[in-house]
């Protein structure tokens, strides 16, 4: 007979299975984690009896769940149920928490959920005691408190997976795209359980690490793009761009700044064309002065630009045109966050701001106490505020996902409800291409 | 620890060097220090200092900056709680007419005497007010900047190694602590890190371990790293650091460091707990025996007597075997608490507590108990019968404790308490000693004799001789040290 088992992260057999090295060490045959279906199927089709104590599972907690499910979500269930394992792609808005939610209601196994951001943490947990009746752990944000059901952040799970790793059966992947990164991706591989689940809306990732995703959390099983459920499931959208430009001396400090960054680009022998030249840029910083040089010239034009005068007389008017409205403002950096606060009187929402504040203040935007918030890209992924209907965009990045998920913010579902997503951008600038860039091959 | 986007590093041709600084560097750092003054704000001081970042690295700047505001004491400064501030402001927001903004700006003025957006966000940090900065030697900050940036470095660790003549079991417990694993070579004597992960595939994931054990490292006056580290592209570099290479600090900062598994913490708080007449104590002193070292988890005690316990995770029968065979050299017992499930094999021992899952703690508790009752009936017995006739006599040059104990059936708890003595004789750790003997091995030099060669030629309490001469061991292996005195 075989023995199985498990230590921090790794699967330990004193008989060898498929996939198995003989450690020298340990004197015994190891592989990562998440080899652990394998090893079992291996063991199961070679007729040889295991004894099993890899996972060493928590107490689960009676379910009762009332969750109903539109046909879409239900398609979605289904797909995945045949193997267990794999991604469903759904626009935020469209129902994944609940989605998951049933998936847990109708494994019953103890089941791990991770997410990227405490207010993630926070509303999944709110879901699970009001839509399954029971109780939640939650690992992250100062708590560490690990049942049945445990949230917890992606940062949370990886440095405590020794501890948690063989304490749960099913892991559900909230925004699975951050998942593939070298640090986190070993969550997927030092857990054993057996049974996984990846949501996202966006699961391509600019550095082309989502190919890794179809081992550790199993192939794309369901998708579904916002066009689809718009009018229906999702509120009807329109997306806008309002064109400024820079103001006299604004501009001249873009020219010099420009002037200078080619200068320096000349003197290494790069254009900056792609993603790739850019990266290449800021390798060369750390060893050459005109890189560096290059490199801040860069980044100051882009603020000017990202940041303009122009777009914050605009936004004036915005303001005031949606003042019946609830509206989100976005920018790219805490800096802007915290001038427009003070500009305007808005409350304004960083990574910077203490978790308590964050959650007072969003309770207030949902009440209507608030009607305009401002924040960086904290609020990118994951926060709910149903009857937000207008997103302004003063700033942001290049990429397609950023794009979509502030789109995301205003897109759930509320009777009669228009949303409408507005892009302020600075013609004639490094601006204008990451306006461009972000909205390339988006299906909308 | 620097954040990790202030690293400075220059890799070539597969080495990884840290961009270290000297003494050359002390007039930059002097300027920094000079703009970090009293009553600014740290924005301000942040803000004024970026013309150095024109002229040197920012990273550097910034790296010097962030060590020397940590140094200071910094202070949030504001009439009422910014957070009741804004509150209240954003409460009559958004304001988009310049006009209502500022009445809605003088009402407030009006109502508490002071201008709400002057502290609006005093509690963020640019904008904390420094109240003191204390006196500050350049080169210190030298040393510190340069071994904040090895740790730093070593955050991508996947590989390390570690080359020290001393202090090597500090540095073993403290890679027990952090989840490490490790293999000790001899000649010259090293310890290799890893952890578990690190069997299977090339993981970071021990880098932030191996960069809390550098302090421990450090302490010692020679040290050699070799270490491995994860590129931005995956690749791997050699990162090869000795304390000849720059300066840097010698009395590193004790992080604390928790327990590497829950197990053990929850073992020392429940037995805390639970064993109210027991004092338990983390990392006892390493038990030197014949062959070997052996590093317990816990030591505990109750008047006197002594138990050292170790929780045995991941375990093979030769394993333990080993280890059985261990605990049969030493006085004292120990208890071993394995994991059942971690293991292979059958396993039963009148010093073993098996567990699933979770660790009994009655058990451990009653264990402790009938040994410590035990001990004292037979000491007991032993004291009436020794206080009333008998009398040591020695004739032996050297008697260990154990045989004492044996011939005369004395616990060694007796022997160990200070009041007793033998005429003509020294007590040492483990041994008496002829007094007279003693003194011809003290005019003898040891200085850079082997340890492994004095054991051969005296025997094993030579060791016990030389800790009392004052000698000190230079560790070559983690069975064989060179002799030096202080």
């Amino acid at each position: 007979m075989a023995r199985i088992g498990y230590y921090k992260g790794l699967i330990v057999s004193d008989a060898y299975a498929a996939n198995m090295k003989y450690d020298e060490k340990m004197k015994k045959y190891i592989a990562m984690g998440y080899k652990y279906a394998e090893i079992t199927r291996y063991f199961a089709e070679s007729g040889i009896e295991v004894k099993d104590e890899v996972i060493n599972p928590l107490p689960l907690p009676q379910i009762n769940d009332k969750i109903k499910l539109h046909p879409y979500q239900r398609k979605a269930l289904n797909s995945w149920l045949i193997s267990k394992r794999g991604i469903i792609v759904m626009p935020t808005g469209s129902g994944k928490t609940l989605l998951g939610l049933k998936t847990i209601s109708i494994l019953k196994v103890p089941t791990i959920i991770i997410v990227p951001t405490i207010d993630l943490l926070d509303q999944w947990h709110a879901s699970i005691i009001k839509n399954l009746g029971v109780n939640a752990g939650i690992l992250g944000g100062g708590s560490e408190d690990i049942q049945g059901i445990t949230v917890s952040t992606y940062d949370s799970a990886y440095s405590r997976l020794e501890v948690i790793g063989n304490r749960f059966m099913y892991i559900i992947f909230d925004e699975v795209h951050h998942l593939p990164s070298q640090g986190y991706m070993e969550i997927a591989q030092l857990m054993p359980a057996p049974y996984r689940l990846g949501l996202t809306a966006t699961p391509e990732r600019e550095d082309g690490r989502d190919r890794l995703l179809p081992n550790l959390v199993g192939p794309i099983v369901y998708r579904i793009s916002p066009a689809d459920l718009s009018g229906k499931y999702l509120a009807e959208y329109k997306i806008k761009r309002i064109y400024v430009s820079l103001k006299e001396d604004e501009e001249k400090k873009y020219k010099a700044l420009r002037a200078k960054m080619n200068e320096n680009l000349k003197k290494i022998g790069i254009e900056l064309n792609s993603l790739q030249d850019f990266k290449r840029l800021i390798y060369l910083a750390s060893k050459n002065r005109a890189a560096r040089e290059a490199l801040h010239a860069w980044y100051e034009s882009s603020a000017i630009a990202i940041n303009s005068q122009s777009k914050i007389e605009k936004l004036k008017e915005l303001i005031e045109r949606f003042k019946e409205e609830k509206v989100i403002i976005f920018t790219r950096d805490t800096h802007a966050v915290y001038k427009i606060s003070k500009l305007f009187l808005i409350p304004a929402v960083t990574y910077k701001t203490p978790k308590d504040e964050r959650r007072e203040i969003i309770e207030k935007f949902r009440k209507g106490k608030y009607k305009v918030i401002v924040a960086s890209n904290v609020f990118d992924e994951g926060v709910d505020i149903p009857d937000a209907s207008v997103a302004i965009i003063v700033g942001g990045y290049g990429t397609r996902r950023q794009f979509i998920q502030r789109l995301g913010r205003i897109l759930r579902m509320k009777d009669g409800k228009k949303a409408e997503l507005i892009e302020l951008v600075t013609r004639n600038t490094s601006d204008y291409r990451l306006s461009q860039r972000r909205r390339s091959n988006v299906i909308l | 620890m620097l954040s990790s986007d202030l690293l400075r590093m220059g890799y070539s041709k597969g080495v990884a060097k840290p961009l270290f600084i000297d003494k050359s560097y002390v007039d930059i750092i002097q300027e920094v220090i000079s703009l970090i003054s009293t009553s600014k704000t740290v924005g301000d001081a942040r803000e004024e200092a970026k013309y150095l970042k024109k002229i040197y690295d920012p990273r550097l700047i910034d790296g010097i900056i962030s060590i020397i505001l940590r140094k200071a004491r910094v202070e949030a400064s504001y009439p009422v709680e910014p957070r009741i501030i804004r509150n209240k402001v954003f409460s009559m927001g958004p304001v988009t007419d310049e006009q209502k903004r500022r009445e809605i700006i003088r009402s407030f003025y009006k109502e508490l005497g002071f201008n709400p957006m002057k502290y609006i966000y005093s509690d963020m940090e640019d904008e904390l007010e420094i109240k003191y900065v204390p006196k500050l030697n350049p080169i210190e900050i030298v040393k510190e900047y340069n071994t904040e940036l090895l740790q730093t470095a070593l955050l991508k660790g996947v590989r390390l190694k570690i080359y020290t003549s001393y202090n090597w079991k500090g540095i073993i417990y403290r890679m027990k602590r952090l989840g490490l694993m490790y293999n000790a070579y001899a000649n010259p004597f090293y310890l290799e890190v890893f952890g578990p992960a690190s069997l299977l595939r090339m993981t970071e994931r021990y880098g932030r371990s191996m960069a809390l054990l550098l302090p421990y490292i450090m302490k010692n006056k020679d040290w050699k790293i070799e270490a491995e580290i994860m590129g931005k592209t995956g690749k791997t570099y050699r990162l090869n650091v000795s304390n000849k290479d720059a300066l840097f600090s010698e009395n590193t900062e004790e992080y604390k460091t928790s327990f590497d598994s829950l197990l053990e913490e929850s073992f020392y708080s429940k037995f805390k707990i639970i064993a109210k007449d027991w004092k338990i104590l983390r990392e006892p002193e390493p038990i030197v025996l014949k062959n070997t070292v052996f590093l317990p988890d816990f030591l505990v005690v109750k008047d006197g007597v002594k138990v050292y316990i170790e929780i045995v995770g991941f375990w093979t029968k030769e394993y333990i075997q080993r280890k059985a065979e261990k605990v049969k050299e030493f006085a004292e017992p120990l208890l071993l608490i394995v994991d059942e499930s971690l293991g292979y094999g059958k396993i039963e021992g009148h010093n073993v507590i098996k567990f699933k899952k979770n660790i009994n703690m009655a058990a451990v508790y009653i264990w402790l108990n009938n040994y410590y009752n035990s001990l004292k009936r037979r000491y007991s017995k032993v004291k009436e019968r020794y206080g009333k006739e008998e009398k040591i006599r020695l004739s032996e040059d050297v008697v260990s404790f154990k045989d004492i104990c044996n011939a005369y059936n004395i616990e060694a708890k007796t022997l160990k308490d200070k009041k007793f003595e033998i005429d003509g004789y020294e007590k040492l750790k483990n041994y008496f000693i002829k007094k007279d003997f003693l003194k011809k091995l003290s005019s003898l030099n040891f200085e850079n004799k082997k340890l492994s060669e004095l054991r051969e030629e005296y025997g094993d309490y030579i060791i016990d001789v030389l800790e009392h001469l004052g000698y000190r061991m230079k560790w070559t292996s983690v069975m064989d040290a060179i002799v030096k005195k202080d």
